[in-house]
């Protein structure tokens, strides 16, 4: 899938990415690659950015630590994030049910 | 991670992204070492998928692309950066400045400005002094809020090297006008306080006009 196809749910990807666990950027990307079953495959150059961008704005903090000699940078939600991460989830339901009854096929979340 | 995980290729990757960096150093080097982080996580990870050294790393490389296209992804955030550290050491030094000029006019035994200076220059000095400080205050609150990300940020360096601007007039105004006059008292206390508050302004006029060239400056690399 494009990136630019992903490019205004970035953010609520990369959010949902860390809910589970703490994560380094290379990870992020992964899980979002395996999460997705492999249609995301977000670029390097936009995702670290994005990151520092949620901790500029207090919904992911980071912190450094020494792996292998090598320094590491690990990601985690604030409760901001996951405020804002529900916020987002909720939006993209009632967004997807309302796209998907208007392109004829099942609404999302129906049974 | 061996030392020889971490090849030649990497290592290249990540000067040539440096060097396509500028800005203060700090960021920077946030930047390459979790770049390189992620480099050698990717290499990791494509050996475990069973390709041999050299194939891991070179399409670990391919996966996060070239020092240009890295480079401009971040050079947003560098821009962040360096206006906002001018901006902040720019209100750091504003009241130590200050305090040193006024203790230097203090320590001349007068207690009136009479024969300092004339109310032309005084409100002239007034007038530069409370724009570079009401300059300073908007872009620190601008800098180091959530506006850095939603700036473009060759507006933020602008703004920092405007404001770095009129710091430097500021600054001239200062020393032209107290300068001059105060170091017709007497007093070694009054002549070691006009020593110190005259190099205070002195640096802060060099390194800011300096900080204000490389905002300049950084916006023609983002052009390029």
């Amino acid at each position: 899938m494009r990136a630019e196809a992903v490019k205004g749910h970035l953010d609520s990807i990369l959010l949902a990415s860390l809910e589970a666990q703490p994560l380094h950027g290379y990870a992020i990307m992964e899980a979002v690659r395996a999460g997705s079953r492999a249609s995301f495959d977000l670029p390097t150059g936009t995702v670290y950015p994005a990151l520092h961008r949620l901790e500029h704005a207090g919904l992911i903090r980071s912190k450094w630590s020494t792996v292998s000699g090598r320094r590491r940078r690990t990601y985690e939600l604030t409760e901001r994030g996951r405020r804002r991460l529900a916020e987002e989830r909720q939006s993209w339901k009632q967004f997807s049910r309302a796209v998907s009854t208007l392109l004829g096929g099942a609404p999302a979340g129906t049974p | 991670m061996t030392s020889a995980a971490r090849s030649d290729p990497i290592d290249s990757l990540l000067i040539a992204t440096g060097a396509r960096l500028p800005g203060p150093a700090g960021p920077r080097e946030d930047i390459l070492a979790e770049l390189r982080d992620g480099l050698v996580e990717a290499a990791e990870a494509n050996k475990r998928n069973g390709m041999g050294h050299g194939e891991a790393v070179q399409l670990a490389l391919r996966q996060f692309g070239d020092a240009r296209t890295l480079a401009a992804s971040f050079w947003p955030e560098m821009a962040a950066a360096q206006a906002r550290r001018v901006v902040l050491a720019l209100f750091a030094t504003g009241p130590i400045v200050a305090a040193l000029w006024a203790s230097a006019a203090r320590s001349r035994g007068s207690a009136s400005e009479s024969g300092l200076f004339d109310g032309g220059q005084a409100h002239l000095a007034a007038a530069l002094l409370v724009a570079a400080a009401i300059s300073c205050g908007i872009w620190t609150i601008v800098a180091t809020g959530p506006a850095p990300h939603r700036m473009p940020p060759q507006m933020m360096l602008f703004g920092a090297a405007a404001t770095g601007g009129i710091a430097v007039l500021a600054d001239l105004a200062v020393l032209s006008l107290l300068a001059v006059p105060l170091a017709g008292f007497p007093g070694p206390i009054h002549q070691l306080a006009l020593g110190a508050a005259t190099l205070a302004s002195g640096t802060r006029l060099i390194l800011t006009s300096r900080a204000s060239w490389c905002c300049l400056a950084m916006t023609t690399t983002a052009i390029r």
